[in-house]
Parts: structure tokens; sequence; C-alpha cells
């Protein structure tokens, strides 16, 4: 099969559909055009274009500093745009606060801060609750139950410094499953985790993916690639490849992502070795 | 620093005549309405300050406390000058605006410049000190400048608040505390998180500048009881202590608003019973002494407790390994502490003192030269061996019983699993 390499008119970057009858007139979850991020006067994500659609989980692959990060956090508005534009849905999301679902990394937060696994969970409720509204029992029924996909509940009260680095991801995604969003950006939520909670997270995504969200997911292990996602995103400041997995997600567009370092190739990966 | 102690005024004139039972009477009957005053005016700021505080050093802002309350001189100098007098009003307003516009200045160096934060507080603390403390030698030239009554500001004087100024204090820490009310969701969210927040839709900026405000409110409601110099460390001692003591956010708080109040009266009293003594220095020691206790003996992080907790717990668990030892000997000869020490590759000190608890609680005794167990201690070991057996067979089984949780250091491993749980895993094994 022909590799995509740079996508040229935003139509031939798309991926195939599988069934193209999810409403075709429906804006798209996530639609970026000719976005440009730079620190300082550098360049780090340049020129680059991404429809996501509805219903599907899209894995986000490139090495350390290609700028995935920064493109999701581009995404949700907490960087300022060189030059580009972002619709979520159609819309800017300065129209629609709290439209994006976020997992942030780890150790993005100072865990010794004094509230609770619920407190936490709680905080998902608040962007769409409003300026000075109190959460209420709708709010707790929410954040029950978020605890309870992500299996926490019996941790809800404990302070979250007591918790295991794959409980404290799990609390991360229980407050983003609060904010009840339609796409959700995440970003390597399977660091530091182990097989069995990866296994129960990807498990919960698909669930989630299934009732018609859309998740992105910034992640390192090439060997999972394939069975974890729907579509690819191979970035390196910018896309190098995006598509459905079984398109994209090629040796040589691997070594083109990865600039021929890589030395372990995954064994899914399609392509002559 | 500069010029001598502050001016002092009524009541601690009064202070040098009289004895120190008598000044400690005459505080806390409250008998003298300038008592009055000075101890509302110091619960006031405690409150407020110990309220803010928690946001404060919870954004890691402590720092930009300091500057802040630093950076009100000028203000309070320039609001003298407007009027020539010591009018309140117009050193209130001078403060927040002196301090507002060094909270500006920080964000555009910061934003604006390659220079980090902590430079930019620090270049701004020093800067508008600076210009404050040259003002401030300036005013002292003017005729009026003596009778102002300024240097106060610098050290605080709890004593020097009227009555009219007690009603503005009053007035901006209601403000305070209502604004916290209804923005606390906002607040503890920007906190905790400010990516997070930001992104689920909670307008942080505002919500950052209106910390700002309120910590210039707070420190304008502080600065004549405790001084510019030590007004930072009624916003950051406070919300330090109660952090230590506490893994929630609005107990915290609680917590932090009464050790400013506390303090804040305690500062109030000391300086009292002695003239030219300023208050903010005592207020500041009251508070260190807080902070220190907290720091030492704190249930969960003090130092002391810790300490102590961790030697108990390895007595504990050598206790555990001797009765093991003792019951696994039991049909040989009885082991010496020597032997207990030898084989459990411990001290023989630390042998004896758990040896000597063991047979405090009777579950060993002497036999010849050595130790054996009593029955009591048989059963104490069956209940170990059994136990041990129990979270094998469970640890083993945790696949398929993964939806069970729980931490076997702290919790009894009947009360978590239930009898039925062991019942099976017990006929499992
Ligand atoms: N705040 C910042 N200021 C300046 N440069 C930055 C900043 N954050 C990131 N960069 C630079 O931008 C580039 C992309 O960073 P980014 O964090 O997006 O990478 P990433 O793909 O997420 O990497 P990783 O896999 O290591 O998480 C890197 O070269 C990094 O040095
Ligand atoms: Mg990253």
């Amino acid at each position: 099969m022909i590799p995509q390499g740079e996508q040229g008119s935003a139509d031939e970057g798309r991926p195939n559909l599988p069934d193209s009858s999810l409403g075709a007139d429906r804006p798209l979850p996530l639609s970026v055009r000719s976005l440009t991020v730079s620190y300082d006067r550098k360049a780090v994500l340049w020129n680059v274009d991404l429809d996501v659609f509805a219903g599907r989980i899209v894995g986000v692959v490139g090495p350390n500093g290609a700028g995935k990060t920064t493109l999701i956090k581009a995404i949700m508005g907490l960087l300022p745009l060189q030059s580009g534009t972002i619709l979520i849905n159609g819309k800017p999301l300065k129209k629609q606060p709290g439209a994006i679902g976020y997992v942030p990394q780890r150790e993005s937060v100072d865990w010794d801060f004094p509230v609770t696994v619920h407190d936490v969970v709680m905080m998902g409720t608040y962007g769409t609750l409003g300026l000075f509204r109190r959460p209420g029992r709708k709010q707790r029924e929410i954040c029950r139950r978020s605890l309870d996909q992500v299996h926490m509940s019996s941790y809800a009260h404990r302070q979250i410094s007591n918790l295991s680095g794959g409980q404290q991801q799990r609390v991360f995604l229980a407050r983003a499953l609060a904010q009840e969003a339609d796409l959700y950006l995440m970003d390597e939520p399977f660091a530091g985790v182990d097989a069995a909670t990866e296994a129960a997270i990807i498990e919960l995504l698909r669930t989630q993916r299934d009732t018609g969200r859309t998740i992105l997911v910034i992640h390192h292990d090439l060997q999972s690639v394939a069975d974890y996602f729907d579509d690819v995103l191979l970035l390196n400041r910018h896309v190098v490849a995006y598509g459905p997995v079984g398109d994209v997600f090629t040796v040589e567009n691997l070594r083109t992502t990865y600039g021929g370092k890589l030395a372990v190739l995954p064994e899914h990966a399609n392509g002559e070795t | 620093m500069n010029a001598g102690l502050p001016v002092f005024l009524s009541i601690s004139d009064i202070a040098e005549s009289t004895g120190f039972g008598e000044q400690m009477r005459r505080f806390w009957t409250m008998s003298d309405p300038a008592v009055r005053t000075a101890v509302a005016g110091t619960i006031l700021l405690g409150l407020t300050c110990g309220m803010l505080g928690c946001f404060v050093v919870l954004r890691r802002m402590s720092l930009l406390g300091d500057s802040l309350g630093h950076a009100v001189l000028p203000g309070v100098c320039a609001g003298f000058l407007v009027t020539q007098t010591k009018h309140i009003g117009w050193i209130f307003t001078g403060a927040v605006l002196s301090a507002l516009l060094a909270a500006g200045v920080i964000s555009l160096i910061h934003g604006r410049t390659r220079l980090k934060a902590d430079a930019a507080m620090g270049l701004v603390l020093s800067g508008f000190y600076g210009l404050g403390v040259v003002m401030l030698t300036r005013l002292q030239r003017l005729p009026l400048g003596n009778q102002s009554g300024l240097n106060r500001f610098l050290f605080g004087q709890a004593s020097a608040i009227s009555a009219q100024e007690l009603a503005i204090m009053a007035a901006l820490a209601g403000l305070v505390f209502i604004v916290v009310l209804l923005t606390y969701k906002e607040l503890a969210a920007t906190c905790f998180d400010l990516e997070f927040a930001t992104a689920s839709g909670i307008p942080t900026r505002a919500i950052h500048y209106l910390l700002m405000l309120l910590v210039a409110i707070a420190i304008v409601i502080s600065i004549q009881a405790v001084g510019i110099v030590l007004l930072s460390a009624m916003l950051i001692i406070p919300a330090a202590t109660a952090h230590l003591l506490t893994d929630r956010l609005k107990v915290m708080i609680v917590l932090s608003m009464v050790f400013g109040a506390v303090s804040g009266v305690a500062g109030a009293n000391l300086s009292f019973l002695k003239s030219s003594l300023p208050t903010g220095p005592f207020i500041v020691a009251v508070l260190l002494l807080f902070f220190v206790l907290a720091f030492l003996f704190s249930p969960r992080y003090g130092l002391f407790t810790r300490l102590y907790g961790r030697r108990v717990q390895r007595r504990q668990s050598l206790a555990d390994r001797i009765i093991k030892a003792l019951a696994e000997s039991r049909s040989g000869t009885e082991l010496t502490a020597a032997d207990l020490a030898a084989t459990l590759q411990v001290s023989q000190t630390e042998a004896t003192a758990a040896i000597n608890m063991l047979r405090h609680d009777e579950l060993i005794e002497v036999a010849g030269t050595g130790f054996r167990l009593t029955p009591g201690g048989v059963e104490y070991a069956d209940a170990l061996r059994r136990n041990e057996r129990l979270w094998k067979a469970f640890l083993e089984r945790e696949g398929e019983l993964a939806g069970q949780l729980f931490d076997p250091d702290t919790d009894d491993i009947e009360r978590v699993l239930g009898a039925e749980m062991i019942r099976e895993l017990e006929g499992g094994t």
C-alpha cells in the first residue's frame, strides 16, 4: 500500500470511515487547519491539518519533543496560536467552554494538595456547572458513576497522595469522565500503569467510544498501537501520516516519524521489514 | 532598615507606668475601648489572612504575598502625601493601588521577558520597598512627618487602630469572606490544576486577578497591626501550619483562620504589656510557635510523630518475628535473647526491647536461661500464622478477586475480606 505522506488537501488526509452512515452532515468533533504553534521564536508544531471523526480512538505517536503535548494543549486553548484555526463540533472552543475532556500527564499536579479522590473527580463537573453554583445531587451522582467506571469507589475518601501511580491515573480518568464531554484528549494515560490497569483503561475507552465519544490518546508503546487504536496520527513537528491504523501504521511511515532511529520495529506494523 | 521603632500612642504610654499583672487584667477584661478595637482588628485580619493564605500557599504564590506586602509602602506614603494627615481612607487606597500595580508589573516582567517569576517578584519587592523607604525618610523630615505615626506601618501597632478604621476593616473583611464563599470552587480548582481548570471552562485568568485583588485587600487590612515588613508571614505561616495538620482543604482553611486570629490577639496582648513594643513581631512569634509545634507533632506529618511511629512499628514487627521464632523452636530448647538477636539479625538492645514488651504483654516467659511462649503466646503465634496464610492465599488469587480493595499495611484482614471470603480462602488452601 502507498503510505500517506504529508497531507496535501484536506480530503486526502481523511481516514476512510468503515461505515459512512455516521452523520456526514454533523460537524466533525475536531477539525484543525494549518495550525502553527511556537514557543519563543521556534516553531514546535508546523502547519498541522487534522480531521478527527466521531466515535474513533485516535493514537498520537511520535518521538520525544515531537510536539504531541503541545498539540493537545493548543487544541484546548491553553497555548497561543501563531496561526491556524481549531474547530470543535464546528465551532470555536471559546463558544462552548468545557466541550473537551482532558487527562493531563500525571506529573502536572501537586499530589500533596489537601483534597480527596472524590473532590478531584468533582472538579470535572465544575466547568459545566458554571460560576457561583455549588455542586449538588446531580454532580455527586456523576462523580459516583465516574469513580465506579474506573473501579476507584472504595478510594473515594482518600487523600490523593496516598495512591499508587496507576490509581492516580485512574483518578484523572474519572475526573475526565465526570466532564461528560464528547471529545477527550489524553496525555500518556498509560504511563507507569501496570498491564492489568492498562487493559482495564483501554476497555473503558472502548465503551466510551461505542457511545459515540471521540478520544485522542498520546501513546508511546508502538507494540500496542495496532491493537488499541482505530486511527493513528504520526507526528513529528508536523503530520507525518494520519489515517486508519491498517493504512498508516507502516514501517516506512514509522521510519519517517522517528528519523530512522527506531531500533525495534513493532511486530504489527504493516510493510516489509 | 530605618529610623527607629514606631512612635507609640495612648495605650503604650500608660503601659510603661503600670505593672505586668495590671496590664494583663486591663487587656483581658477589655474595659478599655482601645483594647477592644485592637482585639477585634487583629481577629479580623487574622481570619482574612488565614483564609486567603491557604489559596496563596497552595497556588505556590507565597513569594507573591511577600512582594505585594512590601510593595504597599510607596502607596501608604503617597496616600499620606495627598492629605498631609493620617487619613486612613487615602492611605488604604494608596496601599491597594500600589499592591495592584506591583502585581501588574510582576505579570508584565514574567510574561514579556525571559525572566522567571521569582526574579520578577524579587525585583518588584526590593524596588517598591526601596522607593517606599526613600519616601518615608523624606516624609519624616516634613513638619507633620513625625506626628504622623507613619513609622508604625513598618512593624505594626494594633493599639493604634481607631474605631473608624475598624469599621473599614470589618467591611473589607466581610467583602473578602463573601467573595471567597461565592468563588470557592473556582479558587480550589484553579489552585489544584490550573491547566485542567482552564481547559474545562473556568475563567482562571479572572480568578487569578481576583485572588490578587483579595490578597491586596487582606494586606491593607493588616498593615496597621502587623506592619509591612512581616505582612507575608500572616499570609503564609497560618496556612502552612494548617497544611501540615490536615488533608482536607476546608479543614485547612478553618484551621488557618483560627491560627491567624489566635496569634493576632496573642500578639496584640504581648505588645500591650510593655510600651514601645510593636505588634507585628509578636504576632509572627506566636505564629512560628504554632508552626514549630505542628512541624514536630502533627499527627500524620510531624517529625517526631513519624519517627516515633516508625519505631513503634519496627518494634511491633520485631516482636511478631520473635513469637514466630519461639513457636518454631517450641519442641527444642529455649532461646536466649542473644540467640534471638542472632537469628533475627538485629542488635541485642533492639531484641531486648521487643522481648520486654512481649513479657509485659505476657506472651512470653522466662524459662531457664532463655524464653518460651506462654499459652497466650501460643495462641498469638497461631493467629499470626493464620493471617500470613490468608494474605498469601488472597494475593495468589488477587486476579479473580480484583474487585476487592485492600491495604495490607493498615487494614485488618478479617475486616477487609469479610468472614465469607476468609472461609472461602481457607477452604481453598
Ligand atoms: N513551555 C515551553 N517553552 C519552550 N519550549 C517548550 C515548552 N514546552 C515544550 N517546549 C518544546 O517544544 C517541543 C515539543 O514539546 P512537547 O512537550 O509538545 O513534546 P512531546 O511530543 O509531548 O514530548 P514527550 O514525548 O517527551 O512528552 C520540545 O522541543 C520542547 O522542548
Ligand atoms: Mg508530552
